[in-house]
């Protein structure tokens, strides 16, 4: 391995504590699925610098419209596949809402029981 | 003076923006050469300490993405601003390590320090009452507190431990911390003695040379 890519894995492992990072939802997502970062490095098709570059970089809002626009715009970057990483994003997304914290869960339940009740009305 | 590349200036933006891709490309473009330029600097922290360089580093840039009003593009260029900013991150970093380290030689000494040239561990170290002293202290404690339990089974053992560390030589304060300041002051003295040179002798054999 590089120094450059020891370098970019040592900042990702950083990353991987601010849920800001893609480094955050892929730790949660490698811990849940039980599966290794070679698995995951295979499914998205990029090299070990690219992965750790795909870690650096921010997590695209999955509500905002132009997410689909800033996904492809990261796996162009990272050369990584857009498929692949649009499934571990929003996995890992729901992951964490439901293990998030009782406020967010009841925030979550509550706004999934307004739809319900809007649906009906 | 130099200012910042359009190249330089183009990335801070990104940076400033949240822009999804732009602490990647900080890091894919200068990560690297601003820790070779670090290292070649500060050779001899590198030397000593092969890690704390790169951890550093790794912490500036992270310090400018959460802050990137701290980079002035009209006044340097982003490469130089970002081995500045490290080099002054490791002047603290290793000013706080170094700290540390002399506290932990000063306990080591201490336990082979025989009682008669006194001066304590307390008076020695905590008259620095800044916040970052006071956090070291803090932790060094911790740190020693764990290293004693290690040896010692009772609190009693521990307290009595760190108060020889601490050079405290008043018999009374033995006294209290093993419960026998019903006894008369020479029965005290004795079983202080005793107490003393037992947990003495633990000290020097397990604490002698040791790096925390």
């Amino acid at each position: 391995m590089s120094d450059k890519i020891k370098m970019l894995e040592l900042a990702s492992d950083k990353a991987s504590t601010d849920s800001g990072f893609i480094a955050y939802l892929i730790k949660k997502y490698l811990e849940v699925e039980n599966i290794s970062e070679k698995e995951i490095l295979s499914t998205l098709h990029c090299s070990v610098e690219d992965y750790y570059k795909l870690n650096l970089c921010r997590v695209p809002d999955i509500n905002a419209n132009d997410f689909v626009a800033r996904l492809n715009r990261i796996s162009e970057y990272t050369n990584s596949s857009a498929i692949e990483l649009n499934k571990i994003i929003k996995r890992a997304n729901s992951i964490l809402r439901l293990s998030g914290s009782d406020v967010e869960q009841h925030n979550y339940l509550m706004a999934a029981r307004d739809k319900q009740k809007k649906d009906k009305n | 003076m130099a200012q910042a590349s359009p190249d330089e200036i183009e990335l801070h933006k990104l940076i400033q923006s949240g822009d999804d891709l732009a602490f990647a490309k900080l890091c894919d473009k200068y990560l690297e050469p601003t820790i070779k330029k670090v290292r070649n600097f500060n050779w001899q922290i590198h030397l000593s300490d092969s890690s704390l360089i790169t951890e550093v580093v790794i912490d500036s840039f992270y310090g400018y993405l959460y802050n990137p009003d701290k980079f002035k593009p009209e006044k340097q260029t982003l490469d130089r601003f970002l081995v500045i900013d490290a080099e002054g991150d490791l002047k603290n970093a290793w000013a706080k390590k170094k700290r540390h380290q002399q506290k932990f030689e000063v306990i080591k000494n201490e336990v082979e320090f025989d009682e008669q040239f006194g001066n304590s561990v307390t008076g020695r170290i905590r008259n620095l009452n800044t916040p970052s002293q006071i956090m070291i202290d803090k932790e060094a404690d911790g740190i020693l507190n764990t290293e004693l339990k290690k040896y010692f089974d009772s609190e009693i053992d521990i307290e009595m431990a760190n108060l020889i560390l601490a050079k405290e030589r008043d018999t009374i304060v033995y006294a209290g911390v093993l419960e026998i300041t019903h006894l008369n002051f020479d029965e005290q003295q004795k079983e202080v003695k005793r107490n003393k040179d037992r947990i003495k002798k633990v000290l020097h054999r397990k604490l002698k040379g040791k790096q925390f």
